[in-house]
């Protein structure tokens, strides 16, 4: 929709709920150099449809957002009409303790949630970078990871049901809301990580999981990626269970907002929860690891709050340091958008074997390139994040936009390193880049033989490819 | 059947890769639901070559294909409703790959779910789904019903650890969904795939995450005097965040007919059990035990036992799994169903679950996966009486529809397949129906891979059509 002012008079006279056009609210879901013409709030699942259907009879193309916080993942809009907020659907539908489960609208904030299941002693592990704006609905879209993944697995692991509207604006229910369920194609996988172009998730259904009694930390540092990968495989084939496992580089501590992280080269981040007794074995175990693998230093924290986030009225008087270290791991990403705007970051998943393997690859790539770089990954899961920064020097570090020159060698180093992710086993995508570097390189990397099948169940929901157009992986 | 077509599948797969006389196709006339089909032919595929030729050769001449694992399933998703060829994957049966430095495995569907553990177990590994039926029930199998079991309650199901498939599509094309690394980009198609029941495609390969064993394993037994008692021990150790390895329950009426078949040591007196499990590192393993001792004390557990040594604990669990084989001591059938309710609901559903019975003349044993409130309803019936087995059908669709009521599911981990494809409609409206029959319509389009499954016949889907008496009713 080119933005047609009787276009705009279609949509007003359609739907219920009121549309902005002024350029503020539109410029908030501004996604690679596209602002959309409008911006609507949607009260609840009736007022979406009368959206939806619109677009469809006016072939426009709908920006599904909660927060924004994760608007910058993925291929530039083919069309993006009408951003679509779901910040007014942020209701609890209900919430049942004693049974671990229950159900959102999915524009609450994250961090909302977490604040209700804190105040019964229970979390839900599915916390991601842009903790503070994060929406339910964001975070699903993109499939957001959390250094926790390694206890207790990714989204699709903890949602039970949920609703979505569909691209031919129909409302349709998927799961149920109990922890086992196997009536019919589970369709929240299929919602799961597309990026909002399949259907716009409306309601979500989830289990929460106890909070540990207690956790303690421990930080290992290690002058060498082959040592700190040993103590990782110890751990790994060891009868230790912790719930994160976690490796940055020195470049990658740097970003972070703290002095507690070892100045080492590499630093293997540990977390363990339960009773005193269990976390005094971790202690004593890991301890002996890292003299093992000839660790440079070991550092348990103690006296923390089990939660990855900061849970203010629960951290009181427990001792933070160690909650702060992991709600900084969490933010990573975010802290270094934040200091280096025109940041690429890299997303590899690897077979454990190969982590090694390909974080040696990048950084020779980003040196090839003369790009300073910082290193991530949620080691024991196998996903590596390489973080190649706009050199120090030049005149526009600190700003959105990248200069020619060096976008131009972001987007070749990581094409580089999506060839590298399939030569080791895995697959490489960019999840965050300036618009300039996406000119050069699919964000989304090569598809694959099942690709046909995604166009085809892209086609029975969004027929008219009004949801998202263009943005996920092969431009669906 | 088209002589042709069996000429055909012989020059595709030798003449032992094919079964076609009536006498021989018996076997596979049923398997462990109450349903009863005859396919056309059966077949053994041994490649994935194999079974793209079968694919192609049921196109050619238009006939139904359906694909079948060990035949344990409980609701008739590996049957032949229309014909056809029953496509069985014992000849399929390779490791195909242990990769334990990366915790993962790629087998082949046949692959009985029990030797895959065996198979890395004595390294320090296993395949943590453990369906009851682990020693027969194949990989293949449980991906397409999405499996659990007893130990899902803090593992996970089947889905949970399924990282890539091989597929053959109806079309005979052969893809690759998922692989052995996490995330990765596109629609999760893995995912959408576990659990179809087999009706999107045919599974030829699969990839799946390998656990380490726990260091320690504690097995505790709390005895009770009503069922009351027990159900709400359930709900109490669920709200307290108490989360076993596994927590199981066996009412009186099981007791007597599993302690009669494996002579485990449960006790015939008691209102109800509950078989608990807790593991990981010895220290935690030694305060989950007390903490579960005492929740159970505290709702009025008469004794609490521990296994003492490995093979008492076999035995508890040998009883808990041959249960529904311990059943046959009772009646000539049964009829097991598969609701889940929230846990906090467990009482009052399992009150209900006996009243319903009861009504309908019938003595409902209860043995099930209490920590994730799946219940399993056993009902015993004769079913040459065919008066009674329609009461036995109309009792559980009562139960069923009790589950919908408290915000249940009318299936945990058996499958919706021929047996509860009219009860779709009591979980799932007209638009959620048509989306999943979008994805069947992008998959499979002909409808010929696995017909009449899953989704409901009738035309009305507002309203619940009577089920029809298999031909001849029973297992």
């Amino acid at each position: 929709m080119p933005a047609a002012t009787d276009q705009l008079e279609t949509l007003r006279a359609a739907v219920r709920c009121s549309v902005a056009t002024d350029a503020e609210s539109r410029g908030r879901f501004s996604v690679d150099g596209v602002t959309p013409s409008a911006v609507v709030e949607p009260e609840n699942a009736k007022e979406l449809i009368e959206i939806v259907r619109w677009a469809r009879a006016h072939r426009a193309g709908l920006l599904p957002v909660t927060s924004g916080a994760f608007l910058p993942i993925g291929n530039p809009p083919a069309a993006a009409d009408v951003a679509v907020s779901l910040a007014r659907m942020n209701r609890v539908l209900d919430y049942d303790p004693g049974d671990l489960t229950f159900s959102v609208e999915a524009g609450i904030g994250i961090a909302a949630v977490d604040k209700l299941l804190g105040e019964h002693g229970q979390f839900l592990p599915g916390l991601a970078p842009y903790f503070e704006r994060a929406g339910v609905g964001g975070l699903l879209a993109v499939n957001a990871s959390s250094p926790l993944r390694y206890a207790y697995g990714t989204w699709r692991d903890f949602v039970l049901g949920m609703r979505f509207v569909t691209g031919e604006g129909r409302l349709v229910k998927t799961g149920a809301r109990v922890v086992k369920n196997v009536a019919g194609y589970d369709l929240s996988k299929l919602m799961i990580g597309s990026l909002g172009t399949l259907g716009i998730i409306t309601e979500v259904n989830f289990k929460a999981f106890p909070l540990p009694p207690a956790r303690a930390s421990f930080v290992v540092g290690f002058a060498s990626l082959e040592a700190a990968l040993e103590m990782r495989n110890r751990i790994v084939h060891s009868v230790l269970q912790p719930t994160v496992l976690e490796l940055v580089d020195r470049a990658a501590a740097q970003l972070l907002p703290l002095n507690t992280l070892s100045p080492a080269a590499w630093s293997l981040l540990v977390a363990a929860s339960g009773v005193e007794a269990v976390l005094r074995r971790y202690e004593t175990e890991l301890a002996a690891l890292a003299r093992e693998t000839k660790a440079s230093s070991f550092t348990p924290f103690w006296r923390e709050h089990p939660l990855v986030p900061p849970v203010p009225s629960a951290v009181e008087g427990s001792g933070v340091e160690g909650s702060a270290l992991w709600a900084a791991v969490r933010e990573l990403i975010a802290r270094a958008r934040e200091a280096h705007p025109a940041a690429t970051v890299a997303k590899c998943t690897l077979p454990l074997t190969q982590v090694g393997a390909f974080l040696t690859k990048a950084a020779q790539v980003a040196a090839r390139y003369e790009l300073p770089a910082a290193a991530h990954a949620h080691a024991g899961s196998g996903i590596a994040y390489i973080y190649l920064l706009p050199p120090a020097d030049g005149p526009d570090a600190s700003r959105r936009t990248c200069p020619e020159g060096v976008a131009r060698r972001m987007a070749q180093a990581a094409t580089e390193m999506i060839h590298a992710g399939n030569n080791f086993g895995g697959r490489t995508t960019i999840p965050w880049c300036p618009t300039e570097v996406k000119r050069d390189v699919n964000p989304w990397g090569p598809v694959r033989d099942d690709f046909p099948l995604m166009q085809k169940l892209k086609a029975q929901f969004d027929p008219d490819r009004v949801l998202n157009p263009g943005r996920f992986v092969g431009g669906l | 059947m088209n002589k042709r077509l069996i000429k055909d599948l012989q020059k595709a797969l030798g003449q032992e890769g094919v079964l076609w006389r009536p006498e021989e196709l018996l076997l596979y006339e049923y398997d462990a639901s109450v349903e009863r089909a005859l396919p056309d032919a059966v077949v053994f595929p041994r490649t994935t070559q194999d079974v793209v030729r079968l694919v192609r050769l049921a196109n050619q001449y238009e006939v139904p294909i359906v694909g079948r694992g060990a035949g344990t399933g409980l609701s008739g998703g590996a049957l032949a409703p229309q014909g056809g060829l029953l496509v069985v994957f014992s000849r399929m049966k390779r490791i195909l790959e242990i990769d334990l430095a990366n915790l993962r495995a790629g087998v082949e569907p046949g692959v009985v779910n029990l030797d895959l553990t065996r198979a890395v177990e004595d390294r320090g590994y296993y395949f943590a789904p453990d369906p009851s039926s682990q020693k027969a029930c194949t990989l293949g199998g449980n991906v397409a019903e999405n499996a659990g079991g007893p130990h899902t309650l803090a593992y996970g199901v089947t889905t949970n650890h399924v990282l890539g498939l091989e597929l053959v599509l109806p079309t005979g094309e052969l893809v690759e969904v998922g692989g052995k690394t996490f995330d990765t980009p596109g629609y999760d198609l893995t995912g959408l795939l576990v659990g179809s029941e087999g009706t999107l495609a045919i599974v030829t390969k699969i990839i799946v995450r390998l656990c380490r064993l726990p260091e320690a394993v504690k097995t505790l037994l709390g005895i009770f005097e009503t069922v009351d008692d027990a159900t709400e021990t359930v709900a109490d150790l669920t709200a307290r965040g108490i989360t076993p390895a596994a927590c199981e329950m066996l009412d009186q009426f099981c007791l007597g007919a599993v302690e009669a078949a494996t002579h485990a040591g449960f006790p015939l007196d008691a209102a109800a059990v509950l078989l608990i499990e807790v593991e990981g590192l010895r220290e935690a393993v030694e305060v989950q035990a007390d903490q579960v001792e005492e929740v159970c004390r505290a709702h009025r557990a008469r004794e609490v036992r521990r296994a003492r040594s490995e093979v008492e604990r076999e035995k508890l669990w040998a009883g808990r799994k041959n249960a529904f084989g311990a059943m046959g001591r009772l009646a000539p059938n049964y009829y097991v169903q598969d609701g889940v309710i929230p846990r906090t609901k467990l009482p009052q559903t399992l009150r209900a679950v006996i009243e319903i019975g009861a009504r309908h003349g019938f003595q409902v044993g209860n043995i099930f996966h209490a920590g994730d409130g799946n219940l399993h309803p056993m009902i015993l019936f004769d079913a040459r009486d065919r008066e009674q087995f329609a009461r036995v059908v109309a009792a559980s669709n009562e139960m069923m529809k009790f589950c919908v009521q408290m915000g249940g599911s009318i299936t945990g981990e058996h499958g919706v397949g021929m047996e509860k494809q009219e009860m779709m409609p009591l979980l799932f409206s007209d638009d959620d129906l048509d989306a999943m029959a979008r994805v069947k319509q992008v998959f499979n389009p002909t409808g010929r891979l696995n017909p009449a499954k899953m989704f409901p016949l009738s035309k009305s889907c507002g309203e619940l059509r009577v089920r029809p008496l298999p031909q001849r009713a029973g297992a």
